[in-house]
This record gives structure tokens, C-alpha cells and sequence, in this order.
């Protein structure tokens, strides 16, 4: 007889199977939208940028570093960087100017136009995030949020908002790396190996 | 026998429905290279050449655009990235000459800023978006004139864009080395195209002719073959060139 370890195991894993195989049924199309909106802006020059809470934070500085270091293959660097890592930077802004700015601030400070802004949310609620997707709008950034659970006020404020349909924040945040992941392959499958191959 | 395989590489041919763009289009083709061409107002003669592409057993695509915006000569690079999976070949071919003879006193400010626009800007927007994608073993080859050598009385904005051409080659030659992505020039003389319709007109055709140290006006095709030998393998230690396929004339001009 399966321990209830194994079938629990089991469960959240078959749970996010069929959560992942509906994504890739309904989501494919937006997906690939947003590589190659990420394409655009990086032939165009422009960086990314990644920010969330918890969780969600961790997601943003693992897609940072995918694209500054590497993914599957060795090529040319992109510009990518995570606005959730400079505790100097966090401190201080949320110390000074309230949690809600400590990604407007950063924002602001980088972003020029045609930049990208990632913001992940399984609730598309938090106030930092919903005040940086204003910033980004300000600065002629282009701004794709991440979601789950309907998207929340956040989904009204991004150019595209990609919904996970799942209550679990669990699953969205895993669901939130693996869309993350395919997008990172995507791009960097087309974009210019590093001389000599291997690094 | 020695041929030119170009098989699994990427290009993106500016201004590729008519002239010198189609005929390089084609040949880079018929080496077996997949073909994306940028247009600005011929959307049958784009399509043509994408129907001629295709029937050349190559993925093609046309992209409109006018390139002196920078928006658009991003689209272009993004789409040969997204389409073909990368980018190996540009050729900056795409460009305009204005064929009435104006004298730097009478050239107005309009004329000149388009000229640049077209001939320069487009230039630099596709050949920078480019260099941050291509890659390695990559092939840049820009179209340049003789008038950017010898300069063109009555055609100073177009003259000045296509000598300014020659120094950027010889400067992004340098700097894309260490990516062993070579940068060239292709300088044409007179070629028999639309951009020359107006010259060629009541014997003017016959009278260019004569002034060539080869005695003829070069086909698109005689100016096509220099290009892609230069994104060929047997060009691959050739970079910051000007190669000049006139017929002789900058010798005696």
C-alpha cells in the first residue's frame, strides 16, 4: 500500500502536470508573444528587469541571472537584472519612501525606454508591484506581469498580462519559472552564440 | 568544383524587392542561404522576389519598413531572429539617389536630411541592431558607391553618405573582429537599375558606357556575385574592404 507521503507527493506533482499541460494548451500563443517582445527590446538595446515578493522574488533574480550568464548554451550576454537583490537599495527606499517604492524607486532610476519590466504576482495585489508597473508606464517601459488567481489590479496596469488559471500560489509560482524558463529559451535560441563556442 | 555554400545560414537583405537587393537576395539563395528582404513601397515587386525566394527551395519572408526608423529596423532584426533562429548575413543595400542634379547652393535642408536619413541613419539602425545579435562567423556587407570615393558633382548629400559608409565599415570592421564577424564595403559604379533611369534616359545609357574603362553599365548581377562571395567562406580573412565593382572607372575618374 502507497504511504500517504507518496500519494501526497504524488498529487502536487500530477496537480501541476495538468496545471502546466493546460498553460501549454492556452498560453503557448501569449507566450511566445512576450519572447519575442523580450527579443525586440534586446536587439533594441533595452534591458530587462525582474521584481516580486517572496517567492516571487526569488523567480525574478533566477530569470536574471539565466540571461545574464546563461541558460542551455553558451552565447553574448544580455542585459537583465533583478530589482529584488541590492539589499542596500531595498533598505533604504523602504526605510525612507515606504515598502511600496522599493521597486518604483529602482525603476525609475534604470528604466529607459524600451525596457522590459517582469513583475511577478500570484495576487496581483502587492502595492510595490502595482507602483512599479506605474513607474515603468512612465518611463516608457514596456511591462509584463506574471499572475495567477484572475490576475488582480495588476493585470489593468501591464502591456500583457499572462494568467495562470490556478488558485494555488504554489503551483503559479511554479508555473511562473517554467513560463520564465521557455521565454529565456526561446530568446536565446535565436540570439548570437560567444565566439569559440563553450565559455 | 569550387561553389559557394551558404546552406543553414541566415540573411536579411535591406531594400531586397528591385535592383542590386533582389539580384543579391536571389544569389545568396541559390547558395542556399534563407533570404528575409526589407521594402519601403513595393509590395508586389517584394512579393515577387519572395515567390522567386521560396521557389528557390529557401525559407523568405518581406518585411515593409522604412529603416530610417529606428523601430522598424529593429522589427526587421527581431523578425529574422524570431523567424530564422538567428541571423548570420546583413546587407545594407537599401538607399536612395536622388537623381536630379542639384549644386550644394541650391540643395535644400529637406533633401539633404532625407538623403542621410535613408542612406546613413537606415545604416546604422540595422547594422547596431544586427551586431548585437549575429552571430559568430557573421557577414556584414554594406553597399557603397564610387561617388563615395571620388565624390558626385551635383549629388553631395548622397556622395557624403556613401563615403561616411566606407569609414564606418572601417571602424565596426575593427571592433566586430574578435566576434569573427567581418564588415565590408561593396562599391558600385553605374548599374543598370531603376535608380539610374534617369541618367540612362535619351543615350545617356550609351554615353555612360563609353566613359567605363570595361565599356558597359554593370548588371545588378555583376554586383550581386562580389557580395556574396564577401559573406562566403572564401572571403572569411577579408574585413574592413572596399570592393569596388565598377568597371575601372574610379582609376580614371
Amino acid at each position: 500500500m502507497k504511504s500517504p507521503l507518496v500519494s501526497d507527493a504524488a498529487t502536487h506533482l500530477e496537480e501541476l502536470a495538468a496545471l502546466a499541460g493546460r498553460v501549454a494548451r492556452e498560453m503557448a500563443g501569449e507566450i511566445a508573444e512576450t519572447a519575442e517582445l523580450v527579443l525586440h527590446a534586446l536587439v533594441g538595446g533595452g534591458k530587462l528587469m525582474f521584481c516580486g515578493n517572496g517567492g516571487s522574488a526569488a523567480d525574478a533574480q533566477h530569470l536574471a541571472a539565466e540571461y545574464v550568464v546563461r541558460f542551455r548554451r553558451a552565447r553574448l550576454p544580455f542585459s537583465a537584472i533583478a530589482l529584488t537583490t541590492d539589499t542596500s537599495v531595498l533598505t533604504a527606499a523602504a526605510n525612507d519612501l515606504g515598502f511600496e517604492q522599493v521597486f518604483a524607486r529602482q525603476v525609475r532610476a534604470l528604466a529607459r525606454p524600451g525596457d522590459v519590466l517582469f513583475l511577478h504576482s500570484t495576487s496581483g495585489e502587492s502595492r510595490n508591484l502595482l507602483e512599479a508597473a506605474r513607474a515603468a508606464a512612465a518611463a516608457e517601459v514596456r511591462t509584463v506581469a506574471l499572475l495567477a488567481r484572475g490576475g488582480g489590479p495588476l493585470r489593468e496596469l501591464v502591456d500583457r498580462a499572462l494568467i495562470v488559471p490556478t488558485d494555488s500560489v504554489a503551483h503559479a509560482q511554479e508555473i511562473h519559472l517554467a513560463i520564465g524558463h521557455a521565454i529565456c529559451e526561446i530568446v536565446e535560441s535565436r540570439l548570437a552564440t560567444e565566439p569559440g563556442g563553450e565559455y | 568544383m569550387l561553389s559557394i555554400d551558404l546552406k543553414g545560414k541566415r540573411a536579411v537583405v535591406t531594400g531586397g524587392s528591385r535592383g542590386v537587393g533582389r539580384a543579391t537576395a536571389l544569389m545568396l539563395a541559390r547558395a542556399g542561404a534563407d533570404v528575409g528582404i526589407s521594402y519601403h513601397s513595393r509590395a508586389e515587386a517584394a512579393q515577387a522576389t519572395v515567390a522567386d525566394l521560396e521557389r528557390l527551395g529557401v525559407r523568405a519572408w518581406a518585411e515593409q519598413g522604412d529603416l530610417a526608423d529606428v523601430a522598424a529596423a529593429e522589427r526587421l532584426i527581431t523578425r529574422a531572429v524570431a523567424e530564422f533562429g538567428g541571423l548570420d548575413i546583413l546587407i545594407g543595400n537599401a538607399g536612395i539617389w536622388p537623381p536630379e542634379d542639384t549644386p550644394i547652393a541650391r540643395m535644400d535642408d529637406a533633401q539633404w536630411r532625407r538623403t542621410l536619413a535613408v542612406n546613413l541613419d537606415a545604416i546604422f539602425f540595422t547594422t547596431r541592431a544586427a551586431a548585437r545579435v549575429m552571430e559568430s562567423g557573421g557577414r556584414i556587407v554594406l553597399v557603397g558607391s564610387t561617388a563615395g570615393q571620388r565624390g558626385e558633382a551635383g549629388h553631395a548629400d548622397y556622395a557624403a553618405t556613401k563615403g561616411a559608409i566606407i569609414s564606418f565599415v572601417k571602424s565596426i570592421a575593427i571592433e566586430l573582429a574578435p566576434r569573427d564577424i567581418t564588415v565590408n564595403c561593396v562599391a558600385p559604379g553605374w548599374i543598370d537599375t531603376e535608380m539610374c533611369a534617369v541618367p540612362f534616359a535619351d543615350g545617356g545609357r550609351e554615353r555612360i558606357a563609353e566613359s567605363i574603362p570595361l565599356g558597359r553599365v554593370a548588371t545588378a548581377e555583376d554586383v550581386a556575385g562580389p557580395i556574396v562571395f564577401l559573406c562566403s567562406g572564401l572571403a572569411r580573412h577579408i574585413t574592413g574592404e572596399i570592393l569596388n565593382v565598377n568597371g575601372g572607372s574610379v582609376l580614371c575618374g
